[in-house]
């Protein structure tokens, strides 16, 4: 059952290198949060009390509803256009994203810990790099913040494949980087739709070394 | 006791930053930084007097963590008495919220670097790493303009990515450990399997944290946020940033580079910082040669300086020793540079270089500092700082790395041209234009800030040249972390 919502994550990757609206990122980031919540009760054997409360906190709370949420008012608040406006074409985008796919794989196949499943290494991997990808090929600042969280949510599924052995502590500071970076990114985004207008991060490059700014 | 002093200083920190954030009258804030000081003060004496101890299992009271958070909170006592001034000299212009939040955001930064340098697990170093995004990005936002609004996104964006990119080290880490993952991802428990940790897991591991953290190092990739951060933040944030925020961030690589070295992985796990290094000092170059911008040219600097100890760190013996005295030295020397930089502001009207000029003439004092600062910041003899780079070379000679050697030694040459070019041209020559708007002129920087500045600079000359004792043997200490 884990692989199938492994490979739903992977494949929503693909999905999100041809999403050409901002509210089908934000649909499938809803997605992604209920399909890692999934993931997250299946993988984790003898959840105590705690533990569950800080997972579902985590998944459900933040990932699926208040992030997805809050994303969705900056859109509508700044009247950012639906378009995410990508700087390569979209099957460029495509191929790049299952070339990172392919990849994650073949590292994968050196792996030989015994107690680790791959299929985590891959949709964790590929969640990561293809975020990266994705922010660097995307104009829009918001568009961003949404691949951050599919980063967040590669990094996520990783922590899983770990086990339920994990300090509670390092649950605990997914929870903190969860929260404060995305709702920090989130509240900033008010302040950079003030600079930028449309939320295009080409307005975002007066910072050069050739030009005067007359502050300190 | 040890326990119950970081207790005590992690409740003073928090109290203190509610106290600055709620009570917004200048006298309370004057007395709550005053008590914050003394905490740190009171923090550092106690690591020292506890030289050793373990706290939680989380925290060590180690030669490494004594070094950097000695030389932290020195920079930070500068730091708060800096900011007091520029604070005075913004008086009109930001209300007294936005003052708040400065010191809160300020004691938060000073406290999560303590204990980002004191702590003795992969996890902890992170979480209080990120804590010093959040705070100093508080920070880089002060001035509220469109520029400061830009530096922060950047900063706070490339920031989280790369601790995202930290944490999923920190897992495969706690992976290659094997079966032995329970007991949690210490250095200590990962020094103790050092025989059984799996190769695979942990080269992942490594250029996780290391990319991760290049971004608090100021290193190659992902220094360019920092850059940015450095020339859009107040003076004395940008001082902060530009040392002991980047000392956290060695600290966490450093420990864990620690661990690599004494693995199957080392020889690998070194190529890679010597490459790092040798990159970042040749990047550096590429925009010292053309940056016009005093802030952004002193940030660059930096980065080649990181680029350097990350050279002796990668050339081992000798090298890591240097490695660790150069990052104090450029500590004391940069952070005080960059608290000079009000004083342009104050002379000129302006932070472009073009703009500046017979700076000798307007104030001696200023100008006698930025000599000795020239000649810090370049590593010209008598600067400590020569002695180190001059380690570096040796090590490198030693490993027979001529190729890197003769690399560094030209790319250094550049970067020394190009830095003097610019200072020199501030100290004597006429300005090339004069500052769109007019400059409030004086004569010498306030006594208060000269005392701090030449302090910091005098200090930096003098362990470098007449290294004491008992610093010499915390530096050795610290290196048998990778030399052992």
């Amino acid at each position: 059952m884990t692989d199938i919502l492994l490979t739903i994550f992977i494949v929503t990757l693909i999905y999100l290198a041809i999403a050409n609206r901002l509210m089908t990122y934000v649909s499938i980031l809803v997605f992604q949060g209920l399909l890692v919540c999934g993931i997250a009760l299946l993988s984790l054997s003898n959840l105590t009390l705690p533990n569950l409360a800080t997972i579902l906190l985590e998944t459900l709370v933040v990932k699926a509803i208040l992030m997805p949420f809050f994303i969705r008012r900056v859109i509508i608040l700044n009247g950012i256009t639906r378009e995410t406006e990508p700087s390569v074409p979209y099957y460029v985008s495509l191929l790049a994203v299952s070339a990172i796919i392919f990849c994650s794989y073949l590292v994968s196949t050196v792996i030989n810990t015994p107690s680790f499943r791959r299929i985590y290494f891959v949709a964790a991997l590929s969640g990561v790099i293809s975020g990266l990808y994705l922010i660097a090929t995307r104009r829009k600042v918001i568009t961003h913040v949404l691949c951050y969280v599919v980063i967040e949510n590669g990094a996520f599924i990783l922590s899983l494949a770990i086990g339920s052995e994990m300090p509670f502590l390092v649950n605990l500071g997914v929870l903190l980087d969860v929260l404060v970076s995305v709702f920090l990114l989130a509240i900033f985004i008010n302040k950079v739709g003030d600079v930028t207008g449309d939320g295009d991060v080409k307005h975002l490059n007066s910072l050069n070394d050739y030009t005067s700014a007359d502050e300190v | 006791m040890p326990q119950q002093i970081i207790l005590a200083y992690g409740l003073l920190a928090v109290l203190i930053s509610i106290v600055h954030a709620i009570g917004r009258k200048a006298i309370i804030s004057r007395i709550a930084s005053s008590l914050f000081l003394v905490g740190q003060l009171g923090l550092t004496l106690a690591v020292i007097r506890f030289a050793g101890a373990t706290p939680f299992g989380f925290f060590t009271f180690d030669s490494f963590a004594i070094i950097f958070l000695s030389v932290g909170t020195l920079i930070a006592v500068a730091a708060f008495c800096h900011s007091r001034r520029y604070i005075v000299e913004e008086e009109g212009r930001q209300d007294s919220l936005v003052r708040a939040q400065y010191f809160a955001a300020l004691t938060a930064l000073t406290a999560a670097v303590s204990f980002a340098v004191l702590s003795a697990d992969m996890a902890v170093t992170w979480i209080f790493v990120e804590v010093t995004t959040l705070s100093a990005s508080a920070l880089i936002f002060y001035r509220r303009t469109p520029g400061a609004v830009e530096a922060t996104w950047k900063y706070v964006f490339a920031c989280s990515i790369s601790l995202v990119l930290v944490y999923v080290g920190i897992l495969f880490a706690s992976l290659s450990m094997g079966s032995a993952e329970s007991e949690g991802v210490s250095y200590a428990a990962l020094t103790t399997l050092l025989a059984s940790l799996d190769p695979f897991w942990l080269k992942m591991a490594f250029i996780f944290v290391f990319v991760g953290y290049t971004a608090k190092m100021s290193l190659v990739p992902m220094f360019t946020a920092g850059i940015d951060a450095k020339d859009k933040a107040p003076t004395p944030a940008a001082a902060m940033l530009s040392s002991v925020v980047m000392n956290a961030g060695f600290a966490g690589f450093y420990r864990f580079y620690a661990i690599v070295s004494h693995t199957s992985i080392a020889h690998w796990a070194s190529s890679i910082t010597l490459f790092t290094g040798l990159l970042s000092v040749f990047i550096a170059a590429v925009y010292l040669v053309r940056v016009n911008n005093v802030k952004r040219l002193f940030a660059y600097s930096s980065v080649e300086h990181m680029g350097i100890v990350m050279i002796g760190l990668a050339a081992g013996g000798v090298g890591v020793y240097a490695a660790i005295l150069h990052l104090v030295l450029h500590s004391l020397a940069k952070s005080a540079v960059f608290f000079h930089i009000s004083n342009f502001y104050r002379v000129f009207g302006s932070k472009h270089i073009s703009h500046m000029g017979q700076y000798i003439e307007r104030t001696p004092v200023g100008g006698a500092f930025l000599i000795l600062a020239l000649l810090c910041i370049t590593a010209m003899p008598p600067s400590g700082l020569f002695l180190t780079e001059f380690i570096v070379f040796k090590s490198l000679a030693d490993t027979s790395s001529w190729l890197s050697l003769a690399l560094l030694m030209i790319v250094l040459c550049v970067i020394v041209w190009a830095i003097s070019r610019d200072v020199l041209a501030i100290l004597f020559l006429a300005p090339k234009h004069t500052a769109s708007h007019k400059a409030v002129i004086e004569t010498n920087p306030p006594v208060i800030e000269t005392f701090w500045q030449f302090t910091l600079l005098l200090l930096s000359i003098w362990l470098g040249l007449f290294t004491p004792d008992w610093l010499q043997k915390l530096i050795l200490e610290a290196t048998s972390l990778v030399l052992q």
